[in-house]
C-alpha cells in the first residue's frame, strides 16, 4: 500500500492507490495547494533521464484531454520517480457509459475523446495506448487521456522493435515482422476498438481478440444496440479497417462526430427584400422566388441541400446543382448577370449552438 | 508602477527561472520563468505587499480547485525568501480588457456569444468546486490574440476579497490610492450586495458580473458606468438601454435577443432570482452563433446599388466579399479596419458576419 520511497513532507499519501501502464499511481494530497494530485510512480533501473525526456515532449501538447503535470519527487537512490500531476477523480469511460445512457452520450464522450487524440496527433505525437483504462472522465464531465508511456513523436518516422501496446486495441500493422513502422494510424484503429468497447458496455467483442490478418471481419457500428445513425456509423467503421492509410484522420473523425451533435439544431436565416425567413427544423425547406427564378432549400438535419432549382441561381455567384451542399454562408442571386443591379440578392447565414464543453 | 521584485536569471527553489517581468495587478507581479524540471514557461506570480500576502495564498488554494480549460491552471506554489509565490499556466496572450481598449469597440452578437459561453463554462466549473471568483472583469479574463478569440482563460481567484475598509477609503478619498484603484476597477462589474456588505456576497455576485461584462461587449459601454456615481446606478439596478445596433440589423437579431436575455436575467437585483452557473450555460447552449475562424482586413470598396456589396482586403489572405446586411457596426466605410469570418465563394470568398474595429 504504501509508496517505494519517502515522500517529500508536502505530499501525503491519502492511502488510495490504482495500477496504471507503467506503475503504482497513488492519490496523494497537495498540503501547498490543498489538493488531490495522483502520483505516478515509476521504478527503473536505468535511471530516470529519458522519463524526464518524455514528459518534455509530452508538454507540447495542447489539449483540454491531457492531465497536467505539476512535479517530479524522487527516490534517494534514483531508481524510482514520481510524477506529480492533476488527480482525475471520475471513472474510466467504459465503465461510466451505460447503456440507458443512450447514442447522445454516447457520441458526446467519443467526439471528446476524437478531440483529445486529434489534439495529441496536431503536436506531432501518437500516443500508442489508447484504450478505455486510459481514459477518464473529471468532475465537468471532460475526458482526459492518460498514460503517455509508450507515446512517441510522429515526425521521426517511429519504428518498433517490440510491439508494445495492449492487445485487442493494436492495430494490424503492429502484429508485422519487426521492425514496423507506423503511424498516428495506429491511434485510430485504437479509437474504433475503444468506441465499441464503450458502446458494448466495457465488453470487448471476441472478433478482437483474433491476431490479424482477421479470419472473421471486424464487426460494423451498424450493428450496434444503440441504433447509431448512417454518417457515424461509415466514419467509425472506416476506422478499424486493415489498411492504415485508408483510416480516417483523427480531426475528420471529430468534425462528423461534431456535425451529428448538432443533428436539428441548427438554423439557417436568409433576408431578403427587408424580410427574414428561418430553417431549422429537420426536414422542412425555404423556397424563395424571383419571377421564373427559384430555389428550394431542405434542411435534413446535418447539412442544407438545394432541392430544387428553376431558372437562374447563383450561390456566392457559382452556378448550382440539386442535391449541391450550401455553405454556411453565402448570397443566393435570383436572376441572369445581364439584369446586374436588379437581381435579388438574399445572403444566406447558418448558425448553430456552440459545441463546448 | 512599483519596483520590480526580480529580474531576469533570478532563480527559485532551484526549479524556475525568472525570464522577464510581464505585468502587475493591484497586488501582484507576473514574470514569466521558466519551469527547468519541464522544461516549459509558467507564469510565476507574487504578492506586492505583506498585506497582499494572505489573500493571496487564499487566492491560490481556491484556483487550485478549479480544473477547467477555460480556467489558468495552478501548477505549483512555494514560499522563498520570505515570500510566497505561485506558478501558473503561462498564457499566450492577452487580457479582454486589452483587447477591447485596443481593437473593439463592441463585439458582434456571434463573437460574443461565444465568449460568454466559454466564460460561463468557466464559472460553472468555479462555482461546482465551490469557488466564489469574487472580481470578474476584463483584466482577470486571459484571451489569445487571433481575431476570434478561441481561446478564452479566467484568472485571479478570489484575489479580491477587498476589506471594507478599503472600500470606505475608496468613497472618501477620490486620489487613487492603491487600493481604491482596485475598487474602482472592480465596481462597474460588482453586484449591488456587494457594494451594500462586501462579506455577504455569495456566488450570484459572479453571475451579475458576467450579466455586467456581456452588455459591456455588445453595447460598448458599461451598464452603470464607472467611478463613485456608478454605484447609485447598480444599487438601483435598472436596466440599462439596449444597444443601438440591436433591432437594426435582422440577420443578427435572433441571437441579439438571445444575448439581451441573459444580460437581463443576470443583472437582477435580486441574487436568488439571477440564474445559476449551470443555467447561465444552458441558455448559452441554445444561442445558435456562427463560431468560424476569423480574420482582420479593411474595407476597400463599398457600392450602394440594389445589392449593396462590397469588398474586404483580408491581411494575408486576398479579398472577400460582403453583402450589407451581414455588417455590423454603424456605417460602411471605404479605410475601416474589420474582423470577420471566410466562407467559400467565387471568384471571393465570401465575409460573414463582418465586425467594425476600433479606427
Amino acid at each position: 500500500m504504501d509508496l517505494p520511497f519517502k515522500l517529500p513532507p508536502r505530499y501525503t499519501h491519502s492511502g488510495k492507490k490504482f495500477e496504471g501502464g507503467q506503475g503504482s499511481v497513488y492519490v496523494c494530497k497537495d498540503t501547498y495547494l490543498e489538493r488531490l494530485v495522483a502520483i505516478k510512480v515509476i521504478e527503473d533501473s536505468s535511471g530516470t533521464a529519458h522519463i524526464l525526456k518524455e514528459l518534455a515532449a509530452i508538454q507540447q501538447i495542447k489539449s483540454r484531454h491531457v492531465v497536467q503535470i505539476y512535479d517530479i519527487v524522487r527516490s534517494v537512490k534514483g531508481d524510482a520517480l514520481g510524477i506529480v500531476q492533476e488527480f482525475v477523480p471520475g471513472p474510466h469511460v467504459s465503465s461510466h457509459f451505460k447503456a440507458e445512457m443512450g447514442l447522445d452520450d454516447f457520441i458526446k464522450i467519443l467526439y471528446q475523446i476524437a478531440c483529445g487524440i486529434s489534439d495529441i496527433h496536431q503536436s506531432g505525437i501518437v500516443h500508442r495506448d489508447i484504450k478505455p483504462a486510459n481514459i477518464k472522465l473529471d468532475a465537468e464531465g471532460i475526458a482526459k487521456l492518460l498514460d503517455f508511456g509508450l507515446s512517441v513523436e510522429s515526425r521521426k518516422a517511429p519504428v518498433t522493435h517490440a510491439a508494445r501496446g495492449t492487445a485487442c486495441f493494436l492495430a494490424p500493422e503492429m502484429y508485422g515482422t519487426l521492425p514496423i513502422k507506423y503511424t498516428t494510424a495506429v491511434d485510430t484503429f485504437a479509437f474504433g476498438v475503444t468506441a465499441r468497447t464503450i458502446a458494448e458496455g466495457g465488453a470487448i467483442l471476441p472478433a478482437f481478440r483474433q491476431t490479424p490478418p482477421f479470419g472473421n471481419p471486424l464487426p460494423s457500428f451498424a450493428n450496434c444496440k444503440l441504433g447509431i445513425p448512417p454518417d457515424v456509423v461509415n466514419i467509425l467503421d472506416g476506422t478499424l479497417v486493415s489498411d492504415p492509410k485508408k483510416r480516417p484522420e483523427m480531426t475528420v473523425v471529430r468534425d462528423r462526430l461534431a456535425r451529428r451533435i448538432l443533428y436539428g439544431k441548427h438554423r439557417a436565416v436568409v433576408s431578403s427584400s427587408g424580410q427574414i425567413h428561418e430553417l431549422s427544423d429537420p426536414g422542412k425547406s425555404i423556397f424563395l422566388k424571383a419571377g421564373t427564378d427559384q430555389i428550394r432549400i431542405k434542411y435534413d438535419g446535418l447539412q442544407f441541400t438545394v432541392e430544387s432549382l428553376a431558372g437562374d441561381v447563383f450561390l456566392n455567384n457559382t452556378s448550382t446543382n440539386i442535391g449541391s451542399v450550401l455553405p454556411d454562408s453565402c448570397v443566393i442571386t435570383l436572376g441572369g448577370p445581364a439584369l446586374k443591379w436588379n437581381r435579388t440578392f438574399a445572403p444566406f447565414n447558418v448558425s448553430h449552438p456552440g459545441v463546448v464543453l | 508602477m512599483s519596483i520590480h521584485l526580480h529580474s531576469t536569471g533570478d532563480t527559485l527553489i532551484d526549479r524556475y527561472k525568472v525570464l522577464n517581468y510581464i505585468d502587475e495587478g493591484g497586488m501582484q507581479q507576473v514574470y514569466k520563468a521558466r519551469d527547468t524540471i519541464f522544461g516549459r514557461d509558467v507564469a510565476l506570480k507574487v504578492p506586492k505587499t505583506a498585506s497582499a500576502e494572505k489573500r493571496f495564498a487564499r487566492s491560490a488554494t481556491m484556483s487550485a480547485k478549479v480544473i477547467h480549460a477555460n480556467v489558468a491552471q495552478t501548477l505549483d506554489y512555494f514560499e522563498a525568501g520570505g515570500k510566497s509565490y505561485l506558478i501558473e499556466e503561462l498564457i499566450d496572450g492577452v487580457t479582454l480588457w486589452e483587447r477591447l481598449d485596443k481593437e473593439f469597440e463592441i463585439l458582434d452578437p456571434h463573437l460574443a456569444a461565444h465568449l460568454i459561453h466559454q466564460l460561463s463554462k468557466a464559472i460553472a466549473a468555479s462555482h461546482h468546486a465551490g469557488v466564489f471568483h469574487r472580481d470578474l472583469k476584463p483584466s482577470n479574463i486571459m484571451v489569445s490574440r487571433d481575431p476570434g478569440i478561441r481561446s478564452i482563460k479566467v484568472t485571479d481567484f478570489g484575489i479580491a476579497k477587498m476589506a471594507e475598509e478599503e472600500i470606505a477609503e475608496a468613497f472618501k478619498d477620490k486620489e487613487s490610492t492603491t487600493g481604491s484603484q482596485t475598487v474602482m476597477g472592480a465596481l462597474p462589474y460588482m453586484a449591488p450586495e456587494m457594494i451594500e456588505d462586501q462579506s455577504a456576497a455569495r456566488l450570484p455576485a459572479d453571475i451579475w458580473a458576467v450579466g455586467a461584462l456581456l452588455y459591456q461587449l455588445i453595447s460598448g459601454v458599461l451598464p452603470f458606468g464607472r467611478g463613485l456615481g456608478a454605484t447609485k446606478k447598480i444599487l438601483d439596478a435598472l436596466l440599462p438601454p439596449k444597444p443601438a445596433l440591436f433591432g437594426s440589423k435582422l440577420q443578427f437579431q435572433q441571437l441579439a435577443e438571445g444575448l439581451w436575455a441573459i444580460v437581463k436575467t443576470c443583472l437582477n437585483k435580486e441574487p436568488s432570482k439571477r440564474p445559476t452557473a449551470d443555467q447561465l450555460v444552458q441558455m448559452c447552449a441554445k444561442l445558435c452563433y456562427s463560431d468560424a475562424p476569423r480574420h482582420t482586413g479593411t474595407i476597400v470598396n463599398f457600392a450602394s446599388g440594389r445589392g449593396q456589396f462590397g469588398r474586404i482586403d483580408g491581411d494575408g489572405m486576398g479579398q472577400a466579399f460582403f453583402h450589407s446586411d451581414s455588417y455590423y457596426g454603424e456605417k460602411i466605410t471605404v479605410g475601416r479596419k474589420v474582423n470577420f469570418a471566410a466562407f467559400p465563394g467565387y471568384p471571393h470568398p465570401r465575409a460573414f458576419p463582418i465586425l467594425q474595429l476600433k479606427e
